[in-house]
């Protein structure tokens, strides 16, 4: 597998792929193929470092306080996601 | 609070002005890296270490301002009630992938495609942030 030739082509590819790529969700050649990119692609890194920041942004929210999550407040937000869902 | 928010909405703003009121340093704080968070050990990527190293060694410069930190609650509150539950429970409580499917009854891929959307806007959220840093 080879992401496409063209550069930009590559590089938004990857983008589409970086949350199951970050998940391990990639199968081993598709993964190759994205190291390969990354690995000639300064742009394609430079993105890749600003979802890892995206990320640990979350997790500097979550690691202050993770006990002080109300659980009536988690399930609120729970109850929202199965009212979304059930939703037309 | 915001007109039309729902219930949920309005919990899900409380939780998330909690979770971010706790840091009131004023200083910034260091940026965790996915990579080296106990948390994380489902990345065993050749690039994302290296890309995490590059990072470490230029701690001056990465340092997060309480703003950046301040406009993910922000931008998470405002999206679609299954992406806002997400990556709330992904990326904030640190649930992992088994983790949320299992909560949420959803398969593995729905609940990336969410999880992805949900990046995708807090990344846009941050788009001043990110390039003011590589400026």
């Amino acid at each position: 597998v080879r992401l496409v030739r063209r550069r930009d082509v590559a590089c938004r590819e990857f983008v589409e792929m970086v949350t199951d790529y970050l998940d391990d969700a990639l199968t081993e050649r598709l993964r190759s193929a994205v190291d390969r990119h990354l690995a000639e692609c300064p742009g394609s890194t430079s993105a890749l470092e600003q979802w890892m920041v995206v990320i640990s942004l979350g997790r500097q929210l979550g690691e202050h306080d993770v006990e002080a999550v109300d659980p009536a407040v988690r399930e609120a937000l729970l109850e929202a996601f199965r009212r979304a869902r059930t939703e037309p | 609070v915001i007109c039309g928010a729902s219930i949920g909405d309005v919990a899900a703003i409380i939780l998330l002005s909690a979770l971010f009121s706790t840091d009131e340093s004023g200083t910034g704080a260091r940026l965790v890296l996915p990579g080296s968070a106990s948390t994380d050990d489902r990345v065993p990527c050749t690039a994302l270490a290296r890309a995490a190293r590059a990072w470490e060694q230029q701690p001056a410069e990465r340092l997060v301002t309480t703003e950046a930190l301040d406009r993910v609650p922000q931008t998470i509150v405002r999206l679609p009630a299954q992406q806002q539950t997400v990556i709330t429970l992904r990326d904030i409580e640190g649930l992992t992938s088994g983790g949320v499917c299992d909560l949420l009854d959803l398969t593995p891929a729905s609940q990336r495609v969410l999880l992805h959307r949900a990046r995708v806007r807090v990344r846009r959220g941050l788009e001043d942030y990110f390039t003011g840093v590589d400026a």
